[in-house]
């Protein structure tokens, strides 16, 4: 029986969890985009003895820079997305929209 | 199925994990390297497995000689990225150079973590470690005030464990757990400890109880009786089913019915298997917590690789382990002797869980 059939059966027998489990590989760097989950079957990462949770991939940032706004002097917390380039047309279409909002917010202030 | 008895449906389940549990022995791929970095401690519990002190005889092992071996034994033959680095003690937070120490390692593509009694893990501390790249961290946090600053031996140990836990959870995708020995004076108060807890918003808990190593072995007021120890493995259980904590059970041992019940996965001891060290005085070993006469080499006279790959015969091949009440187990295919931290110096089983749910 070769192992997928036995990893199976295992869910089969709702003890999947239990044989297998999901398992991430770690960023090269602090910038790098989380990896994709890497499934290893009966690899499982157990709770060692005098071990630590396994780290769950992701960009340990504190949660309150995170959530918090731009101080005077400051820039906002990255949100970890990748920045790209825009094109002219983008970048005009956005500052045209950007004044479009500015105008619908000053007649509502009027009203 | 309650108990020690197995089900039909947790036998085959075992079973068929037998078989896939050998491929992962045969392939003995490391995955986790503990550095057992200083045997200093700032605390001297009454429980301690490690038998450490405030003033040791062993020095701390310079960093340069961990990573040395990093560099020319481990990293040539591993994706780092797979494997976890945990820095171990003692108490880690003694070492002044930790942060550095997470840096090269976090430099070097692994993951980092450490296990503390948050004695001196403040939110500056942390922040620093944060930064070298701390990936997850475990706090010892045995139960209410009394109880926890009895067994730690200090009067602030509690409020310094609780305040470290509250940093902790400032950070968004940090891993950690808080631990719990679970002794005879918690096991009454478990329910009441566990609501603690979750008010405290912790989310992962983890418990183990005590096995005889170390300074724990003389004294017997910290053992669970089979009855407190069978209580222990309801709790577990129920708490996982209601679901408002993520807690499980250490990989202490096999538990016969409770297996895929108190823990996230079934029974195994992956010490020499796919998890090692590198004790403070340079031994190579599994856990460790696995005693020291079952050291497989020492890295100031062998190749750490050459090691892990042709020695550590005896953890990923365990029928030594047959002899004395193992020797006509039903479960021992199950179990395999139970974990090597149970083993004494002679090979003899100390402790046995399957044999605690009668």
């Amino acid at each position: 029986m070769n192992k997928r059939v036995k990893v199976a059966i295992l869910g089969l027998l709702g003890l999947s969890t239990a044989a297998c489990c999901g398992t991430k590989k770690a960023n090269k760097s602090q910038d790098a985009e989380p990896q994709p989950i890497e499934t290893d079957g009966v690899d499982p990462r157990i709770q060692l003895m005098y071990g630590v949770p396994f780290p769950d991939g992701e960009v340990v940032r504190p949660i309150e820079e995170e959530s918090a706004t731009a101080d005077k002097g400051g820039v906002p917390f990255p949100d970890g997305a990748v920045v790209k380039p825009i094109t002219e047309e983008e970048a005009e279409k956005r500052i045209e929209e950007m004044h479009k909002e500015k105008e619908q917010a000053q007649a509502e202030s009027q009203e | 199925m309650k108990g020690k008895r197995l089900g039909l449906r947790k036998y085959i389940g075992l079973k068929l994990f037998e078989s896939l549990y050998n491929d992962v022995v045969e392939r003995h791929e490391l995955r986790t390297l503990f550095w057992e970095c200083t045997l200093r401690c700032n605390l001297s519990c009454r429980h301690c497995g490690s038998d450490c002190r405030m003033d040791v005889g062993e020095v701390d092992m310079p960093l340069e000689e961990f990573l040395r071996v990093l560099d020319e034994e481990i990293t040539p033959n591993v994706d780092p990225s797979r494997v976890l680095i945990i820095f171990s003690g003692g108490e880690v937070l003694v070492r002044r150079d930790l942060e550095e120490a997470g840096r090269e390692v976090t430099r070097r593509g692994y993951m980092w973590g450490m296990v503390t009694n948050g004695m001196a893990l403040t939110e500056e501390r942390l922040r620093s470690l944060v930064d070298a790249g701390l990936r997850s961290v475990s706090v010892s946090f045995d139960g209410f005030e009394d109880a926890h600053n009895h067994i730690r031996g200090n009067a602030h140990s509690f409020e310094r464990a609780r305040a470290a836990l509250r940093n902790i959870r400032k950070y968004k995708g940090l891993a950690y757990d808080a631990i719990t020995c679970v002794t005879p004076a918690m096991i009454e108060r478990l329910e009441e400890w566990k609501e603690f807890l979750i008010s405290e918003g912790i989310e992962h808990w983890r418990i183990f109880s005590i096995f005889p190593a170390g300074r724990a072995a003389k004294d017997d007021t910290l053992h669970l009786t089979t009855e407190q120890f069978r209580y222990l493995m309801e709790f577990i259980r129920s708490t996982r089913r209601e679901g408002r904590i993520k807690l499980n059970y250490a990989c202490e041992g096999f538990l016969g019915g409770y297996e895929a019940e108190v823990r996230d996965h079934f029974y195994m001891c992956n010490a020499g298997v796919t998890v090692a060290s590198i004790r403070v005085n340079g031994d190579i070993s599994g856990c460790t917590s696995v005693r020291g006469n079952y050291a497989q080499g020492n890295i100031y006279r062998d190749k750490f690789w050459d090691v892990w790959q042709n020695r550590f015969e005896e953890f990923r091949h365990r029928e030594w382990t047959r002899t004395g009440e193992c020797a006509k187990c039903k479960v021992w295919r199950f179990c395999r002797g139970g974990g090597m931290h149970l083993r004494d110096d002679n090979g003899e089983l100390m402790y046995c869980h399957y044999k605690m749910l009668k």
